[in-house]
């Protein structure tokens, strides 16, 4: 069935990728040669001033990121995974170290690395369309209204919703909506995509279909993602690594899996070959016993 | 002790909606509540009868308005039917109003984004909110007698009057718009930061659209205290309006005609509130409602 599914889809994605080559951002293709050190996490450290005295959440967190690498972030909550993904995504600075993505410092929110948030953020006053066509319309500032309405358009039809185009968020289930998000999102042609959690909330079967999804739309447009989640199958089906963060106050970096699965993955290959459970045994080994919730850490 | 064994008994309750029928219901108990509203009237008008001060009863007060009300549309000088009183009132309300508005929701708009904004207005808003509308009314002479020198009579005349249904009613568009904007979530402002939004586009886009409820919940109040402090105003300083009638029929001893005004003033007071309520149904929207 998931076969099928994507083989269905691919015809439609690879006409859809050639209109999207033309309006391409030119912050994207600048950079394609460059393809080592795209993202630097460089010995980061996060600190919140609090009445009791400073709080650590982050101590030296150190990351590199390939561009086009799909990396999961994986932790228990309070790990500071999201604090992370907040610098990354420049709402917030380091206390020390530094970020870079080109070798160019993160100081800001920007729509080059656009943000998937895990309780959607849709404007709830917007329809479908509209929601999606203020980012383009942000973003895209010499472009015709024409143009960007169509870009608009072609984005809601990538992720399946152009029958719900003219709803609001109020009117949609909550996987429609994070699929305008992630619309939304893809829209502006970001070199990066950062997802906090971003199918926590919805039921298995909508996750399965939306990690599906993700997953050729990633393939397709070749962009860099960086995704909290807390599912364990999700980080193997989805990521070429898995970062596995030990637990906060003071978390950093505990280990990283990389994960070798071919592509394009499927998900039944993907159960039935047995580096799957080693790979899965050793991440519920590294979540549950070395660093099980509550218990002090190394 | 004897409330609490009270209300531990279960008493045998009759169930009303089952009895009469929703539609019953919303007939039969509204009815209920004027009918208890006439009786207690009644009794107020016997306890007076024959005093130094009467109150007429509820059909003498109705037998004496019924030649006023089929004068309703009069236009006579000095002797306006209610119409005309009740919209040069309403005339005033809505210059007033616009005004107050004018000032209120931008000024909400700016106490909501700037922190220095807030410090130095939440004092004036502290100290003007509690201030009873009238007392500014000698000050609104005060301004408008020497600023408006010259000027045509009607717009001297009534500046004082609206000057008031100003100062009262802007506070609380000015608070719940600043609240309104204190409230957007921190979402809202993420996806307006990431998306590197110009000011002029979170305004519109983010801003206005997000607050436009609470807009809408101060202006409800802020149209009620406006309707409230007209009325009131115009005792003292009109030569027309409802509220002037009030206290001119008050004069000339015809009681029945105040009573027959405080009618008109409830039901015009009811009328605009439902007015804001179906402006705001409009503009915000069923689906913004929802979420």
């Amino acid at each position: 069935m998931d076969a099928q599914d994507s083989n269905e889809l691919k015809p439609d994605l690879m006409s859809f990728s050639k209109t999207m080559q033309t309006l391409s951002n030119p912050l994207n293709s600048s950079v394609a040669a460059q393809s080592e050190s795209f993202l630097e996490i460089r010995d980061i450290s996060k600190v919140y001033p609090t009445p009791g005295g400073d709080f650590v959440a982050l101590d030296g967190v150190n990351l590199t990121v390939k561009e086009g690498e799909f990396i999961c972030l994986i932790g228990h909550s309070g790990c500071g995974k999201s604090t992370l993904l907040n610098m990354v995504a420049g709402f917030h600075q380091p206390t020390s170290g530094m970020i870079t993505l080109h070798q160019k410092p993160i100081t800001e929110p920007g729509p080059d690395r656009m943000v998937v948030f895990q309780n959607y953020s849709l404007l709830p006053w917007k329809t479908v369309f509209e929601n999606v066509y203020l980012a383009v319309d942000a973003v895209y500032k010499d472009k015709s209204k024409g143009e960007k309405k169509a870009i608009a358009q072609e984005h809601i039809e990538l992720v399946g919703l152009t029958e719900a185009a003219d709803k609001r968020p109020g009117e949609i289930s909550g996987g429609m909506k994070q699929r305008v998000s992630i619309a939304r999102a893809l829209s502006i042609r970001p070199e990066m995509l950062i997802l906090d959690e971003p199918f926590g909330a919805l039921d298995p079967i909508t996750r399965e279909e939306l990690q599906e999804e993700l997953l050729s739309i990633w393939r397709e447009h070749r962009v860099t993602v960086l995704m909290i989640t807390h599912d364990i199958d999700e980080a193997l089906f989805l990521a070429d690594r898995l970062v596995m963060m030990t637990n906060g106050p003071a978390a950093k970096v505990g280990e990283i899996l990389e994960i070798p699965f071919s592509r394009p993955r499927m998900r039944s290959r993907l159960m039935e070959d047995p580096r799957y459970y080693e790979l899965r045994n050793e991440a519920l080994d590294f979540l549950y016993r070395r660093f099980a919730h509550d218990e002090i850490e190394e | 002790m004897s409330v609490a064994t009270e209300k531990t008994k279960t008493k045998p309750t009759l169930n009303w909606t089952q009895f009469l029928g929703r539609n019953g219901e919303n007939i039969i108990f509204p009815a209920l509540g004027f009918f208890a509203l006439i009786i207690l009237w009644s009794i107020l008008a016997k306890l007076t009868e024959g005093k130094i001060s009467e109150l007429p009863n509820p059909s003498r007060t109705f037998e004496d308005s019924l030649p006023y009300l089929q004068n309703f549309f009069s236009q006579t000088q000095g002797d306006e039917g209610i119409f005309f009183l009740t919209l040069y009132s309403l005339v005033r309300v809505a210059f007033g109003f616009v005004i107050a508005m004018a000032i209120a929701i931008p000024l909400g708009f700016l106490i909501g984004t700037s922190r220095q904004a807030a410090k130095m207005m939440n004092p004036l808003i502290q100290l003007g909110k509690p201030i009873s509308p009238l007392a500014w009314l000698p000050v609104g002479i005060v301004l408008f007698t020497a600023l408006l020198e010259g000027a045509p009579r009607n717009i001297a005349q009534n500046a004082p009057a609206i000057f008031v249904i100003v100062v009262t009613s802007l506070w609380p568009t000015l608070i719940n718009t600043a609240l309104g904007v204190k409230s957007i979530p921190k979402d809202y402002w993420n996806v307006s930061k990431v998306l590197k939004l110009s000011k002029p586009q979170v305004v519109t886009e983010i801003m206005i659209p997000s607050t436009l409820p609470y807009i809408f919940t101060g202006m409800r109040l802020s149209l009620g205290i406006a309707w409230l402090v007209i009325v009131a105003a115009e005792m003292l300083t009109g030569a027309t309006g409802i509220g002037f009638f009030v206290w001119d029929t008050y004069n000339t001893g015809e009681i029945s005609l105040v009573i027959l005004s405080l009618f008109v003033i409830g039901i015009v007071g009811l009328l605009l509130d439902q007015l804001v309520a179906v402006v705001e149904r409009f503009v915000v929207g069923k689906a913004q409602l929802q979420n």
